[in-house]
């Protein structure tokens, strides 16, 4: 699904990530923690394609694809989905009409019909029945306006709208209350497949309680310094980032 | 053109003229201004009974090398009266916008409220913009305010949109659509809305 070798990348002249491999298959869900400032959020953005990094070095293949030689649009559309630390607020944009746009974008690469109004609310409804949401989020602007937790929410919405091969959940964690979390966790659980795969960034473990992962890493100072499975989340609890085993 | 708002009377205006209002009335001026050559606009509020209050809202877009002015003059010169001001611009290519808005508050106008707004977003980097905000106020106790805002696109709302596959052009008609709502909203019937909002959308 995803194979990462070597990645290096820089912000101006500042190194970021200092050789970062990873290797994600399909149905795999993986966990990279590590504390502030150590690079999960850059790699992040740079699998989503963000233009203020620059590789330096290593390569990105993401379903066959050299991933790094894509626009953020052509790696939506390829699968790769990114929830945002911070969802950006959007004056103006109804929010409805922001979801449609993006699922039957997707729909047209994948030469289906495009949804009508009428259809498209129907599933939309159905998605956010899931997720417990109140469907005035559908009248509201994108994520304007929205709380912390209501932003993360309405990115979990888009990953069971959308249904990409890989979501990115970029501390997905973050700005939710526990039971905002177990909703979140919830959908996200309900959308594990053989065939779709999770990369889930977060600074704290508590995320890992309700998505369990397969493998854990972990990010310190731009290079993976640890894998292994679930319990290594719960070692770097106990013992933090500072003292490893 | 003069135009008067009779005592309290409502009236829903466009086009360029002088517009008096009478006691307790109310003026809902929305303007939308399309231009790709030179072209200057003038609009005159004067209050002339107490309580009357207007919304003037203005959208300004111009490309290819126009110049599209808009001169506003609120004259407040009675007490008791509200005016609300929200002027957006956008402007491409190397087309370039003025926004010159005066409020006047008289000496007696006491208990005016007043506020005037400039949002404007400069589509390309050769396109230039003007803001000149004015307040003349002549009396005390009295709410009065101005802002100016001129920027880009948000890049953040692009890479943003584009996270979720939507290409450049649509990305960016997205986020002017939704910078020209706020004015766009103000227009009531539903049909001629959505006739502007496709103009507007052409036009981009």
């Amino acid at each position: 699904m995803l194979e990462i070798k070597n990645l290096k990348v820089n912000i101006g002249d500042k190194p970021i990530l200092k050789g970062v491999s990873l290797k994600i298959k399909p149905g795999e869900v993986h966990a990279i923690m590590g504390p502030n400032g150590s690079g999960k959020s850059t790699l992040s953005q740079v699998l989503a394609g963000h233009s203020d990094y620059q590789v330096t070095h290593g390569s990105v293949t993401f379903k066959g694809h050299d991933l790094l030689k894509q626009a953020p649009e052509e790696r939506a559309l390829n699968g790769l989905f990114l929830a945002f630390q911070y969802p950006v607020e959007i004056p103006g944009v109804n929010n409805t009409y922001f979801l449609k746009a993006a699922l039957n974008a997707k729909r047209k690469t994948q030469n289906l019909p495009e949804l009508d109004a009428l259809d498209f609310l129907k599933l939309i409804k159905e998605k956010m029945a899931l997720l417990k949401m109140d469907e005035a989020f559908l009248q509201r602007s994108v994520n304007e306006g929205f709380s912390g937790g209501e932003k993360k929410r309405n990115e979990a919405l888009q990953i069971a709208l959308l249904e990409p091969d890989l979501a990115i959940l970029d501390e997905t964690d973050s700005g939710l209350d526990i039971d905002a979390l177990k909703i979140v966790a919830e959908s996200i659980n309900a959308l594990r497949s053989p065939k779709r795969s999770f990369l889930l960034v977060t600074h704290y473990q508590r995320l890992l309680d309700y998505i369990i992962p397969d493998y854990v890493h972990v990010l310190q100072n731009g290079q993976i310094t640890q894998s292994g499975g679930k319990e290594l989340a719960l070692e770097l609890e106990q013992s933090g980032y500072e003292n490893p085993r | 053109m003069k135009i008067r708002v009779k005592e309290g009377e409502i009236l829903r205006g466009r086009g360029e003229g002088q517009y008096e209002l009478e006691a307790n009335s109310h003026l809902e001026l929305t303007q939308i201004t399309f231009a790709d050559t030179n072209l200057s606009q003038t609009f005159e509020i004067v209050f002339l009974g107490e309580g009357a209050s207007c919304n003037l809202s203005f959208l300004d877009l111009a490309k290819n090398s126009g110049h599209l002015e808009s001169i506003i003059h609120v004259k407040h010169q009675v007490p008791n009266c509200k005016s609300v001001l929200v002027h957006k611009g956008l402007y491409n290519d190397a087309a370039q916008g003025t926004f010159k808005a005066m409020v006047e508050v008289a000496p007696h106008a006491l208990d005016t409220d007043a506020s005037q707004l400039h949002r404007s977003l400069l589509l390309s980097p050769t396109a230039k913009v003007h803001a000149e905000p004015h307040l003349q106020i002549q009396a005390d106790a009295v709410k009065c305010k101005h802002g100016v805002s001129i920027g880009q696109l948000d890049d953040k709302a692009l890479f943003y949109l584009k996270t979720r596959g939507l290409d450049e052009p649509t990305a960016r008609r997205f986020l002017i659509q939704g910078f020209a709502k706020e004015i766009l909203d103000h227009i009531p019937d539903v049909e001629s809305r959505a006739q502007l909002e496709q103009q507007v959308f052409a036009w981009i």
